[in-house]
């Protein structure tokens, strides 16, 4: 009994990969939004995917020495040294067991790492999904809107606003950089 | 001791003292009688005839004196011969006389007549020698009368002297027999009168004693008769009483005996049954051995099929480990095509068609992934089947050891019982066999009872037998009793 099913499930595969060739173009950019569905001590979150440079995992984390909480260490990316920072503990869950799996560089010229523990998927939704949430703009520091997805609301966090925190937080500026 | 003896004893005593003082009697009165014959027959043999001797001595004497007269006057020979044979006739008597002469007065008397004849016979020699010699008559007479005649008185004189002494002697003897006899009279008649008393004693004593023992024996007998009386009735009712229990018994011994073949009949089936169970023991045994060996078959099939599973165990782990792979890849092909898509947008209107490749590739991955997953949880639901498929073949495993373990101590109880049945089957037929010598013995056991009732009805009639000997008895003493008393009395 289960042999068809594999069978029916290869020759969907096999169709979804053949459609995607014949079939047009999908949507207009602009029309949808890409988003990463991620858990973050156990609440859904979603990530827009315009907002980071990369999705990164199992890279190894090497702890240093900081006043800053949310700061798990740093981590070689893409030939250069990146600070790793704890999702969980930037949006207030503090701090939590185990080393994250999964990250997210932002930034391309003086890159930081958000890293969380759960990655549940990349999801497509038109831009009539996501809307404005007061109360949860009123809760959350770094979300204001949330996405309507077939596995539930997820809050969208502002990732430019994570990312401009941090650097506050750590008087990280570009002139510095720059100099 | 005497009161011991018998009256046998008692009165053969009494007439043994009895005979014994007549046999005294008649000894001493045999005594008498010899002492007065041998008296008599001194008086007859010594002095009678010494008396006769002497009388014969005389007329010796005289046909001497014949004889030598007669030759005086004839001289003729033949009374010379006459005097010759009176001497010898003569001295033949005087030898008699000596023989039987036993005093000392007969002795000399007997001597002085022997010598008073030789000194008479040479006188009578001298003289008729004279008358040889042609002498005269005068001369012949004168010395004749000179010296035969003196002689022939002294020979006269002895001879009469020793008539004289043997008459007396005669009288004498006389008197001692008489006197003799009438001792052993008075002897005898004392002596009698002696025994006629000691009989009369005798008799008195065994009267009395043999009355009174009689009188006593009679008074046991009668008392025993009673006794015997009252024995015999008691046993006739124990008798009766007996044959009523051996009738009781008969019948119980007759119960048991059907008992005891319904026993044996019952002992024969258990036998037979015994032996049915028996076989179907062995076949049961034989059965169970199958039946444990199909058990040791299974128990390998399922040890084959444990380790085939736990060889789908770790095969599903390394599908797991490969999966694991290959979702690392899917993974690994989602965060590129992500980051593709990331880079493509990044590119501007250039990237767009790139953007479509990193989205089917990113879509590829989510595929994959999602049958990785699919994969994975039907991994899981195999390792899941499969632990569980050797954990219940691990109790199926150790069910058959149950199994088997239960069927060797079923096997084991097969023959325990087959061994039990056979046991069973041998005691059975010992049953049997021990039930019908049981009835055997019974039966015999219900003849001798029949026998003994039997004998107890002829006990019950010999009581009766014996009750009445022993009535007849008393009255037999009683009047024995009565006769012993009025004797006593008497």
């Amino acid at each position: 009994m289960t042999e068809p099913v594999v069978e029916s499930t290869a020759a969907a595969l096999r169709r979804a990969f053949d459609l995607s060739f014949a079939s047009p173009p999908s949507a207009a950019a602009h029309e949808v939004d890409d988003l990463l569905a991620i858990h973050v001590a156990g609440n859904p979150y979603a990530i827009r995917l315009r907002e980071i440079a990369a999705m990164i995992s199992g890279r190894r984390v090497v702890p240093v020495p900081s006043a800053a909480n949310a700061l798990l260490g740093v981590a070689g990316i893409r030939g250069g040294v990146v600070p790793v920072f704890s999702l969980a503990s930037i949006l207030g869950y503090g701090p939590v067991s185990g080393a994250p799996r999964w990250m997210v560089l932002c930034g391309t010229e003086d890159p930081i790492a958000l890293a969380f523990s759960e990655f549940d998927g990349y999801v497509r939704l038109p831009r009539s999904s996501l809307h404005v949430d007061e109360a949860l703009r009123a809760t959350r520091e770094y979300a204001s809107e949330v996405a309507s997805t077939d596995a539930g609301a997820r809050a969208v966090i502002d990732i430019p606003l994570v990312v401009a925190t941090i650097r506050k937080r750590s008087g990280h500026h570009r002139p510095a950089r720059e100099q | 001791m005497v009161r011991t003896w018998t009256f046998g004893k008692k009165i053969a005593a009494g007439f043994a003292a009895v005979v014994v003082l007549s046999m005294i009697i008649s000894a001493i009165a045999v005594y008498a009688l010899k002492t007065v014959v041998a008296s008599k027959d001194r008086i007859i043999e010594v002095n009678a005839q010494n008396l006769v001797e002497a009388e014969k001595l005389r007329g010796a004497t005289e046909r001497k004196g014949g004889a030598a007269r007669g030759y005086l006057l004839t001289r003729e020979e033949r009374f010379v011969e006459q005097l010759s044979s009176a001497r010898a006739d003569f001295s033949a008597t005087i030898k008699r006389v000596r023989v039987v002469a036993t005093t000392d007065e007969d002795k000399r008397l007997v001597d002085q007549i022997e010598r008073a004849e030789s000194e008479h016979q040479a006188a009578l020699d001298r003289v008729i020698a004279l008358r040889k010699t042609e002498a005269t008559l005068d001369a012949l007479s004168q010395a004749f009368e000179s010296e035969v005649v003196p002689k022939r008185d002294a020979l006269d004189q002895a001879v009469a002297s020793f008539a004289t002494l043997e008459e007396r002697l005669l009288e004498e003897g006389k008197k001692t027999a008489t006197d003799t006899a009438s001792s052993a009279t008075a002897a005898v008649g004392i002596v009698s009168f002696a025994a006629v008393l000691l009989a009369i004693g005798i008799a008195l004593v065994l009267t009395r004693t043999l009355s009174r023992q009689v009188g006593s024996a009679v008074q046991h007998v009668q008392s025993s008769s009673s006794e015997l009386q009252t024995a015999a009735n008691q046993q006739a009712t124990g008798a009766k009483e007996q044959s009523t229990a051996m009738n009781e018994i008969t019948t119980t011994i007759s119960e048991l005996l059907a008992t005891s073949k319904q026993i044996a009949e019952s002992a024969q089936r258990v036998a037979h049954i015994a032996e049915e169970t028996a076989k179907g023991a062995r076949s049961g045994e034989q059965t169970v051995a199958n039946a444990n060996e199909s058990i040791g078959g299974i128990k390998r099939q399922v040890d084959l099929i444990v380790t085939h599973m736990l060889d789908l165990g770790k095969k599903s782990q390394q599908i797991g480990g490969i999966l694991e792979i290959i979702n690392e890849l899917a993974e690994q092909t989602n965060i590129l095509a992500i980051n593709a898509t990331i880079e493509a947008a990044g590119a501007g209107e250039a990237g767009k068609r790139f953007a479509v490749v990193a989205d089917e590739i990113r879509k590829l991955a989510d595929r994959v992934g999602g049958s990785t997953k699919e994969i994975r949880g039907l991994i899981d639901e195999i390792r899941a089947a499969v632990n569980t498929t050797v954990m219940t073949t691990e109790g199926g495993t150790k069910a058959v050891d149950a199994g088997a373990r239960q069927f060797s101590e079923v096997a084991m109880a097969f023959k325990q019982i087959a061994s039990l049945v056979g046991t069973t089957t041998e005691a059975a037929r010992e049953i049997e066999l021990s039930t019908k010598q049981q009835t055997t013995a019974v039966e015999q056991v219900n003849i001798a009872v029949a026998n003994v009732a039997q004998a107890t009805r002829e006990t019950e009639a010999s009581s009766n037998q014996t009750f009445q000997t022993a009535s007849q008895l008393t009255g037999l003493s009683r009047d024995l009793m009565r006769l012993v008393q009025s004797q006593a009395s008497a």
